[in-house]
């Protein structure tokens, strides 16, 4: 068991970037196997650069480990050389920490956090030599549980979770990993533990449901016995100042994805804008305190070294208390070489002008999000930007020192038309124009202006307002990019986009339901594996597959009647559907609805009492003492 | 100012690169609260430098690093303190405060480096027998691979200072590292398959890199290390 590494680590050499496999970070929590009650492992569906700049791991390997009866390990998704040498060792997957097979573990816990990793999380399961099937498991195996940003549609997997837990998980893990134990110690058949651990709140045993299809439609989930809850509600940390917070984090040797400090400062986002899932599922928008997080940052950047601390969040600008603490933290490390980073800036100067006052050094580029190209779209999509302030932030970039600006786009946006991807073309040109005047009025300071134009297909998710529209043909969508190739050219300006076929792919799984599960396993049994990496993708596996179950990807991608039941209604995520319908319905006619912080109540239905009647009560007691 | 320090980097950090291990290195010594100087300019880092790079997946028993200092620090409590903050699989051996800044580089001062071989042969005999033909050649021409560039033939031989076998039954070269000439280590396996053309491959983990001396300011037979008094002398 525990002589696993020794098997291969001699081997290591041939595989490309092997410290990927070694752990023995700083930081990372290696506890006595045989001190502690519980065991659990976390899986990452990708490989370790990415799995460890995922924010999400990082708590719940570090509040797992907080308790002294529970050890938690990480293993993240072996690259295909190495998944070769596993294989030809005869080698099951094994964690970073003790290094031991996955079999071992009580739990494994994987993130869902994106669409096409579907099939690594069967390929770990497999070679970690657990049965890829809930239904083929043992007492004896690992409860196979998953959590994350795509688990608010989790059909496409019931085949191969016992259990999703709905929301985030730091309010319900550390109890239901206690539980399972406590159950299985009862030594209860695992049908009956999987039973008995639905009825913890967030808790979606997806084998105790039915689903019923009506032509080849889907038709509806029922529970199958009695006592199953009809609905499972998304669970979610109330005071993000409360909750714990890893300052001790693992520090890796190689060069991930994001290689600095992170420090969540806010939670959630309620601008609304109509095409984004976490704008919903993070619901209510939750924010740390300036005092929190002043302390959590000093202790962060003394336990790691790192010389740099990104202050993450959806929406960092939002933050009521952003200058201070930026101000704060530059005042705080002046003298000791520590830059401050703002990922997710929103489009106006006073972004900008943020930015200036972080990124005193590293000047290089500054990004945008118009994710439309005109005004009319924009409010379809309740994107709360207008062109004046768009262009008052880039001459802000530009002013002060900027010259690359990399810009955000989609394509194929619900109410779409051709006048919006000339809009597009048209603000890309404004924006060139605009630095290249700047940089004739100060030509020594700044370098050429390069336009950097990314622009992604969109993709209808589950529990956002446009989870009812249609995506359009790959000829359609590729007709769009040949359009905007045409139009972004010149030195200053360039264009990348990524495979409208990909996008599909992932939109089909977003919104699927449990006939998917077929196919998911028959695209990995043919070999499908790591497809968030393009280059590993092969489109013909998917054909194949859904020809195979007589499915189209066109059934789960086209547009749906707002009335119908979705593969996902079961779920409950805070936000009411009525409302989701009314945005809808609000979109086509471009009316847009306000971000509830600084505006009226839009009833989401989040909150008990909502936002804005609290502030009316207030008043009203206010004007009651008058 | 600054500090010189010898290290090892163990078997269990051997797949760490060499930039991976100026990382680590770095933000160890920001952990340690060490008074490291910083460089100017737009990205202010510290000034550390290490000696040639170890090949990812062999260890290194006594490697080096420089390290400029805004204030002073003993080398004693140099390596006290930074141990505390290493990651295990690196250990800092010793380490002397330099007083002034007019020391080589450790890349242009470093020319021999003493590799230790798990040799591919059972018989010991072989081994041995193996060892001295080597030794006794005037001349090993060997072709070196080159990245983008055409091979190029060279006489290992010259670039090859002491052949021994361990007490243990390893094989023992010190060679020529750095600017001046270098060997890279599987040529080593290269020259002896130019005698015995069956040997078998020797897998860089079966490699370890004992140390690194400075031979162009030695007097007499015993090399100095980095670390040496006489190295450290302001010229």
């Amino acid at each position: 068991m525990a002589r696993v590494f020794e098997k291969i680590d001699d081997k290591l050499h041939g595989v490309s970037s092997p410290e990927r496999y070694i752990g023995r970070e700083w930081n990372m929590k290696k506890k006595d196997w045989n001190e502690v009650e519980h065991r659990v492992c976390l899986a990452f569906p990708d490989v370790y650069e990415i799995g460890m700049s995922h924010l999400g791991i990082s708590i719940l390997y570090h509040l797992l480990n907080s308790r002294d009866d529970i050890l938690c390990e990480r293993v993240f998704s072996p690259w295909k050389d190495m998944e070769q040498l596993l294989r030809d060792e005869n080698t099951g997957l094994f964690s970073l920490e003790n290094k031991r097979e996955l079999t071992d573990f009580d739990i494994i816990g994987f993130t869902l956090q994106y669409e096409l990793s579907y099939t690594t999380i069967l390929n770990m399961l497999d070679l970690g030599g657990i049965p890829v099937k809930s239904e083929d498991r043992s007492g004896e195996s690992p409860l196979i549980i998953g959590g994350g940003s795509t688990v608010f549609n989790p059909e496409p997997l019931t085949d191969f979770f016992d259990l999703f837990f709905i929301g985030e998980a730091e309010a319900g893990i550390i109890s239901l990993v206690r539980r399972y134990k406590e159950l299985k110690n009862q030594e209860l058949p695992r049908a009956e533990i999987l039973k008995r651990l639905s009825g913890i709140a967030g808790v979606y045993v997806p084998s105790l449901y039915e689903a019923e299809y009506d032509r080849g439609d889907f038709s509806g989930l029922f529970p199958t016995g009695d006592g199953v809850k009809e609905n499972i509600e998304r669970q979610f940390i109330e005071d993000l100042d409360e909750a714990f917070y890893p300052t001790e984090p693992i520090v890796p040797y190689m060069d991930i994805v994001h290689n600095r400090a992170a420090l969540e400062i806010s939670r959630g986002c309620q601008r609304g804008c109509r095409f984004c899932a976490a704008g919903i599922s993070y619901r209510p928008a939750r924010e740390k305190s300036k005092e929190t997080i002043l302390k959590q940052a000093g202790r962060i950047i003394e336990s790691t070294g790192y010389d740099e601390i990104s202050l993450t969040s959806l929406n960092t600008v939002d933050h009521s208390q952003i200058e201070e603490i930026v101000a704060d933290l530059n005042e705080m490390y002046r003298d000791e070489k520590i830059s401050i980073s703002l990922p997710s800036l929103r489009v106006n100067d006073f972004s900008v002008n943020l930015a200036r006052s972080v990124q005193r050094v590293r000047r290089s580029g500054l990004t945008f999000a118009p994710e439309a190209g005109t005004q009319r779209l924009r409010d379809i999509i309740n994107k709360g930007v207008t062109e004046e302030d768009y262009l008052a932030a880039v001459r802000a970039a530009f002013k002060n020192g900027w010259h690359r600006i990399k810009l955000y786009f989609m394509i194929d946006l619900p109410g779409e038309r051709e006048e919006d991807l000339e809009g597009m073309v048209d603000l890309v040109q404004k924006t060139a124009e605009i630095g290249s005047e700047i940089r004739k009025q100060n030509r020594k300071e700044m370098k050429p202006v390069e336009i950097q134009v990314n622009v992604t297909t969109f993709v209808p998710k589950p529990f956002t307002p446009f989870q009812w529209k249609a995506m359009s043909s790959r000829q359609e969508i590729e007709k769009k990019i040949e359009y905007l190739q045409s139009e972004l050219r010149g030195g200053r300006i360039s264009f990348d986009w990524n495979d409208p076929e990909l996008s599909r792919l992932e939109g089909m799984l977003a919104r699927g339901d449990r006939r998917l599960n077929e196919v998911i396993y028959s695209v990995w049994r043919e070999g499908g594996r790591l497809e968030g990496w393009s280059e590993e993708i092969d489109y013909e596996l998917w054909q194949r597959a859904l020809n195979k179950s007589d499915l189209s990807p066109e059934q789960f991608i086209s547009e749906r009647d707002t009335e119908e039941r979705l593969p996902w209604d079961h779920l409950l995520p805070g936000v009411e559907k009525q409302f989701l319908r009314e945005e809808f319905e609000k979109s086509f006619k471009g009316i847009p609805t306000p971000d509830c912080r600084w505006s009226e109540c839009s009833f989401c239905g989040v909150c008990d009492t909502p936002h804005s009647m609290i502030q009316i009560a207030e008043q009203q007691v206010m004007r009651d003492d008058d | 100012m600054m500090i010189r320090a010898g290290f090892a980097k163990k078997k269990r950090l051997r797949y760490i690169s060499h930039l991976e291990l100026l990382d680590t290195m770095r933000r160890a010594i920001r952990r340690a609260d060490i008074p490291g100087e910083y460089s100017r300019g737009y990205n202010p880092t510290l000034n550390l430098s290490l000696s040639q790079p170890l090949p990812v997946g062999m260890p290194g028993g006594s490697e080096y690093l420089d390290l400029n200092l805004k204030e002073r620090i003993d080398g004693e409590k140099f390596v006290q303190d930074l141990n505390l903050y290493l990651p295990a699989g690196i250990e800092i051996l010793r380490a002397k405060f330099v007083g002034h800044d007019n020391l080589k580089s450790l890349q242009a001062l470093v020319d021999r480096a003493r590799y230790i071989i798990d040799p591919p042969l059972k018989d010991e005999e072989r081994g041995r027998d193996l060892l001295q033909a080597f030794a006794a050649k005037d001349e090993l021409i060997i072709t070196r691979k080159r990245r983008n560039k055409e091979d190029r033939d060279y006489d290992l031989r010259s670039m090859v200072h002491e052949i021994k076998m361990t007490p243990e039954g390893r094989w023992s070269f010190l060679v020529s590292t750095g600017s001046r000439g270098h060997v890279r280590p599987q040529e080593i396996l290269q020259g002896l398959r130019k005698i015995e053309s069956e040997l078998p491959e020797v897998p860089i983990v079966n490699f370890y890199r004992e140390g690194m001396y400075v031979s162009h300011m030695s007097q007499d037979d015993e090399l100095l290390t980095p670390l040496a008094e006489e190295i450290l002398e302001e010229r």
